[in-house]
């Protein structure tokens, strides 16, 4: 609506007061009602549009007001937008200073931090505006600008897309605004028909004789009815309505000319590059035993004993260290302790039948012996 | 009267007390007994502020914390009166309990109405008034003064800091004439003895706007407790106060106006940078530390509050790019250069914050968050500066206020530009309007704030309304009746002429000469008939001018001129004002006057048609508002999208609870009577709208009269009144004794009893028809 507002307004505009005259040509709205007046940004001396479009007919030339050295082209001639010629330069100059100075509160780690930002930034752009010490505030200017290039243009994009975004969603509200207004005045217009109807309809049976008692009482119970009916048609309705809102809300991304989509994740820096872990985070530890160093239970017979495995050639076939051999063994024996059938049980078939076989294999692993042994082992 | 309700005593000022008196109190004790709020409506002139005031104090007398009233009424006169009936009860309650209880009751109204000060209370416009004031009681131009300066300060201001600042002034009511009695006798200002003793009350009476208008709320009653009892009285109103109070309109004069404060401020600054450059450096250190001053919020003297509400308001620290005096001059100056670039466009613009928002940051690269602290910003600037013409500095403030509210508010509120002032005009006059279209913003902080909010008038129908438009719940919500030995005021409803036409200032119909002949009858005959005032409300100004003009034309003044004098209504309050005189001398010498007036101007609101001066009330249609108005569409559908409420039940509403206040102009008591016409066919369907007081008096077969059949109903009626109705024969129905009050209490508490015994047991029929028999008993030896 606003923008809208702001391309009229140049066709739009009412005659500003009667005695203004071009400063280069003397003619005034007086003589001709549909004078224009144009700046250029590089002076802001304003002229009305046929002296700039003779004067600068054939390229640029200098500003014809007395004293002033710019070179003027005529494509960089505009309307201006403020009436206050001052404003509309610093408008100008905030315009650039803007692009260039376009951090957000988020990269500051404090609000203080930030405000001193944005007072400095401001100190700047008042050295421009009230040219104090013009060339070495645009060289820092440049300076920043060089050094921040990628940051600036990302804060730019951010930038762009919230307020397409913000459009795409006052669009939308606004559609649906006028759907609900709509919505409204159909029930309105229906409820008066029905209404006139029923009148009608009253005073139809009424002439054709029926009793005066009857009529009146199924007039009563077609109001009754129609009440009822409307109180359904009112939770139809709002429940159609939250429908619609919640559709279109999905459709937020789709319509329109200028892709935005919705969901996107707010830019996030990437963390810094940590070592390759396969098992994405998954810890390994012990959590029924303890690993020894060695060890030697002479109570146990040999084939029991794990200190003999020291000497079994084939355990330590493989060129492994003792200790894992020792680790591989403890973890056969306890895996699958600390799993509880009943508790997977409840979950799915499927998922239960596999949590039988863990169970089924730690036993085993447990006993050390064959499946026929694995009933006994309970 | 001394009575108790429940364990609590109540005295009541008066020998005998209406019921609906007692039922009101009841109900207002409940309230206050179960912590919240409600809505009461009490038929006007059967004593409201009397039941509501000794209910409140007896109730704080009782409690030992005290809670402080808070009473909010509308005008003047109506604090004025209120007081008055304070003071009274105060007086009654010392004699009866034989002491003085300590306590204090004081009225508050502007610097205009209480100063003292020889030339300031001389100037007119209230706003010139607070601004000399404040040069001459401002803390820095004391300290000029202490430092030998030659300034001018006011005595009566000074004379308080020599008393001790809790006891400014003895206890007791002081009314507002008291008051400024007071003060001129011990040289002390009223306004402030009344602003600075607001803690120390027991009773607060002022104006809504001291609560609801957050500009002013959050200076003066920012220091009121939790506890707190607030009353709104005759609050049929509220929402258009609530709305009115967050809503503004900025002109091209206003803008150019804001610019001149601007430069001038810049001018100041440069001028405050070579003498006394400290002070803006002092400033800014202050603001980039985020310090606020410990006792900004308790300056009297502040320039302006800022007008968001507390739950709004920001407590971080004022954003860099505005906290150098130089930069958010500034930043007001681009601001109003865009305002002012919106004012060229020549179509109706509507737009909520959002977009506003959003283009102004296109255009002029200003940020919601600086826009947010503008108020606050420019506060501190204008302390710092030491400004002391703030009056020129107004339109300045309207724009900061308008700024830190729209980038505070997304919700509930809308820009509407209006290029022109009417449809017809060619030359722009455009006009900004920023309105607020939920009530219940402003006046959500009270219900946050005060556990016990009590709305109150004498038409405030339909009661569920009202909750809802404001967003509150209530514990209570009661309509009472009236009772009345005998029927002394007479609703009916004219719905056709004597030649049967339907009447209406419907649209269609309203400039049809038959309809407007058939008002003119109805005039005529209402004129002719009843004895001594006659008032007569119209919807509009327009309409009344048009059907005013066509009864000139159809010899119809000509005729009601030989039974009455006539008398208009016009916009202009001094005109309207000498009218009323005229009005009430011709009531009083016998000439009898007839008074045309609008149902939503000044008439309609604020002024009594008692006894002979009101013995008749015409509503000549439906004062539907002009619904044409950008801004009522705008709220309609705020309405409608955010509390469901369907366009034409608001517009009925409002027009009904306006119908019905005009109605209640005539009949300020119980010794009154009058006759309430309501002329228009659409009020048929309209009068369960009514309040039930006027309802419960208009019976069926009044609700559909032609002129005629209205004219012999009120000629019977006003038979009726001239006879003589001894005062002993309302004893004991519409009036109640002490004796007829503890009857009535014996007997409810015997119903309850009953009931509760019932409920316990099903076997106590016997006990029950006893008890019945017994009421009985009691009524015929009472009759
Ligand atoms: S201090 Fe009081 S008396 Fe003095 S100017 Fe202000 S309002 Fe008037
Ligand atoms: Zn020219
Ligand atoms: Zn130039």
């Amino acid at each position: 609506m606003s923008k809208q507002a702001q391309n009229n307004s140049a066709s739009a505009r009412r005659p500003p007061e009667e005695d203004e005259i071009c400063r280069v040509c003397k003619s005034s709205r007086y003589l001709n009602p549909n004078m224009k007046f144009l700046v250029n940004p590089e002076c802001y001396h304003e002229m009305c549009e046929s002296c700039a479009d003779r004067i600068f007919a054939s390229g640029p030339a200098p500003c014809p007001y007395a004293g002033c050295t710019k070179t003027l082209r005529r494509n960089k001639f505009r309307k201006q937008t403020f009436a206050d010629l001052k404003v509309e330069r610093e408008v100008d100059i905030r315009k650039r200073v803007n692009a260039i100075f376009n951090k957000r509160e988020d990269e500051f780690n404090s609000l203080r931090d930030y405000n001193n930002y944005l007072n400095e930034v401001e100190d700047l752009t008042f050295n421009l505006i009230n040219k104090v010490d013009i060339e070495k505030t645009e060289r820092k200017l440049l300076s920043y600008a060089e050094a921040n290039r990628r940051a600036i243009s990302q804060n730019d994009v951010r930038a762009s897309k919230e307020s397409q975004r913000l459009a795409a969603e006052e669009r939308l509200k606004k559609e649906q605004a006028i759907q609900r207004r709509e919505a409204a005045q159909r029930e309105l217009d229906e409820e008066r028909r029905v209404r006139a109807e029923g009148k009608a309809d009253v005073i139809h049976k009424l002439a054709s004789g029926e009793s005066a008692t009857k009529v009146a009482k199924e007039a009563k119970k077609t109001v009754l009815k129609r009440t009822l009916f409307k109180q359904q048609a009112e939770v139809d309705k709002q429940a159609r309505l939250e429908a619609a809102a919640a559709a279109s809300e999905a459709t937020l991304n789709g319509d329109g000319d200028d892709l935005v989509f919705a969901g996107l994740k707010q830019h996030v820096e990437a963390a810094p590059l940590r070592p390759y872990d396969a098992y994405g985070g998954l810890a390994f530890e012990r959590k029924m035993s303890n690993l020894q160093n060695s060890y030697d239970d002479g109570a146990l017979p040999r084939h029991e004993n794990l200190y003999y495995l020291k000497q079994d050639p084939r355990a330590m076939a493989g060129g492994y260290n003792i200790k894992e051999v020792y680790s591989q063994v403890l973890c056969e024996a306890f895996a699958g302790l600390g799993v509880f059938l009943s508790d997977e049980l409840g979950e799915k078939a499927g998922a239960a039948t596999r949590g039988t076989g863990t169970a089924g294999a730690a036993v085993a692993a447990a006993t050390g012996s064959g499946d026929v042994q694995m009933m006994d082992a309970f | 009267m001394r009575f108790h309700i429940d364990d609590l005593e109540i005295l009541f000022p008066y020998p005998r007390i209406y019921p609906e008196q007692y039922d009101y109190m009841c109900d207002l004790k409940r309230t206050l007994d179960g912590g919240g709020h409600c809505v009461l409506e009490m038929p006007s002139g059967t004593g409201k502020t009397v039941s509501l005031l000794s209910l409140i104090i007896a109730y704080q007398q009782h409690h030992p914390e005290k809670r402080k009233l808070i009473y909010c009424s509308r005008t003047m006169s109506e604090i004025e009166k209120a007081l008055a009936e304070l003071k009274a009860l105060m007086k009654y309650r010392t004699d009866q309990l034989g002491y003085e209880e300590e306590f204090r009751g004081l009225g508050l109204t502007s610097r205009k109405n209480l100063c003292l000060h020889p030339s300031v209370k001389r100037e007119k416009s209230g706003s010139v008034v607070d601004s000399r004031c404040r040069s001459l009681t401002a803390g820095f131009v004391k300290e000029k003064k202490e430092r030998g300066e030659s300034v001018d300060l006011c005595v009566y201001h000074e004379n308080l800091d020599l008393l001790e600042p809790h006891n400014l002034i003895p206890p007791g009511v002081w009314t507002l004439d008291g008051l400024l009695r007071y003060g001129e006798e011990q040289k002390q200002c009223p306004y402030f003895t009344a602003r600075r003793m607001m803690p120390f009350c027991n009773v607060i009476i002022y104006s809504y706007h001291y609560l609801l208008d957050p500009k002013i709320a959050e200076r003066v009653s920012k220091e009121l407790s939790k506890d707190c009892i607030v009353v709104f009285d005759e609050a049929h109103n509220i929402d258009n106060v609530c709305i009115e109070s967050l809503s503004i309109d900025m002109t091209e004069d206003s803008l150019r106006k804001a610019t001149r404060g601007v430069d001038n401020l810049d001018r100041k600054i440069t001028e405050m940078k070579s003498t006394d450059a400290a002070k803006l450096q002092n400033e800014y250190a202050k603001l980039v530390e985020g310090l606020r001053e410990a006792d900004e919020a308790r300056d009297e003297q502040a320039f302006m509050a800022n007008p968001a509400l507390p739950d709004d308001l920001l407590k971080e620290a004022i954003p860099g790019n505005i906290r150098r005096a130089e930069h958010f001059v500034a930043f007001l100056k681009r601001f109003i250069e865009y305002l002012k670039t919106r004012m060229k466009v020549l179509h109706v613009v509507a737009e909520n914050p959002t977009s506003f928002l959003a283009h102004l940051k296109e255009l002029t690269f200003i940020e919601k968050k600086p826009l947010r602290f503008c108020a606050e910003r420019l506060t501190s600037l204008v302390r710092t500066l030491e400004l002391t013409n703030i009056e020129d500095f107004q339109p300045l403030q309207e724009v900061a206020t308008f700024a830190t509210l729209v980038a505070t508010y997304d919700k509930g509120f809308l820009l509407i530009l209006e290029p022109y002032e009417s449809e017809t005009a060619t030359v722009p006059n455009p006009i900004l309007h920023f309105t607020c279209l939920d009530a219940a913003i402003a006046i959500k902080p009270v219900f946050d704030r005060f556990s016990s909010v009590i709305i109150t008038s004498g038409t405030i129908s339909p009661l569920e309304m009202y909750p809802k438009m404001l967003g509150f719940s209530t514990i209570v919500q009661e309509s009472y009746t009236m009772t009345l030995a005998r029927k002394s005021f007479l609703p009916m409803i004219v719905t056709r002429g004597s030649d049967q036409g339907a009447i209406s200032s419907g649209f269609q119909i309203r400039n049809d000469p038959s309809v407007v002949r058939n008002y003119g009858n109805l005039l005529t005959e209402f004129c002719k008939l009843s004895p001594d005032g006659v008032v007569v409300f119209f919807p509009s100004y327009l309409y009344m001018e048009s059907i005013i003009s066509m009864w000139q034309g159809m010899g119809i003044l000509d005729t009601v001129w030989k039974y009455k004098l006539i008398l208009v209504e016009t916009p202009d309050s001094q005109e309207t004002s000498l009218a009323l005189e005229t009005f009430r001398t011709a009531c009083n010498n016998g000439r009898g006057a007839v008074l045309l007036c609008v149902a939503r101007g000044k008439v309609s609101e604020g002024i009594d048609f008692d006894h002979h001066y009101g013995r008749t009330v015409i509503n000549i249609g439906v004062p539907f508002q002009y619904t044409e108005s950008r801004i009522l569409k705008a709220r309609l559908e705020f309405l409608r999208e955010t509390y469901r409420i369907r366009e034409n039940d608001f517009l009925s509403f409002d027009a009904m609870r306006h119908a019905a206040q005009c109605l209640g102009r005539v009949l300020r008591g119980k010794d009154d009577y009058g006759i309430m016409v309501l002329a228009d066919r659409r009020f048929q369907k309209k009068r369960n709208q009514l309040p039930k007081w006027m309802n419960q008096y208009l019976p069926d077969s009044d609700t559909n009269l032609s002129v005629d059949q209205a004219t012999a109903i009120a000629k019977k009626f006003l038979r009726e009144m001239s006879v003589t109705y001894p005062a002993h024969l309302q004893e004991g129905i519409s009036t109640w004794s002490l004796e007829d009050l503890k009857m009535h209490q014996a007997k409810r508490d015997e119903e309850e009893i009953r009931f509760l015994q019932e409920k316990g047991n099903g076997v106590m029929m016997e006990v029950d028809e006893f008890g019945g028999l017994d009421d009985e008993d009691m009524l015929d030896a009472d009759v």
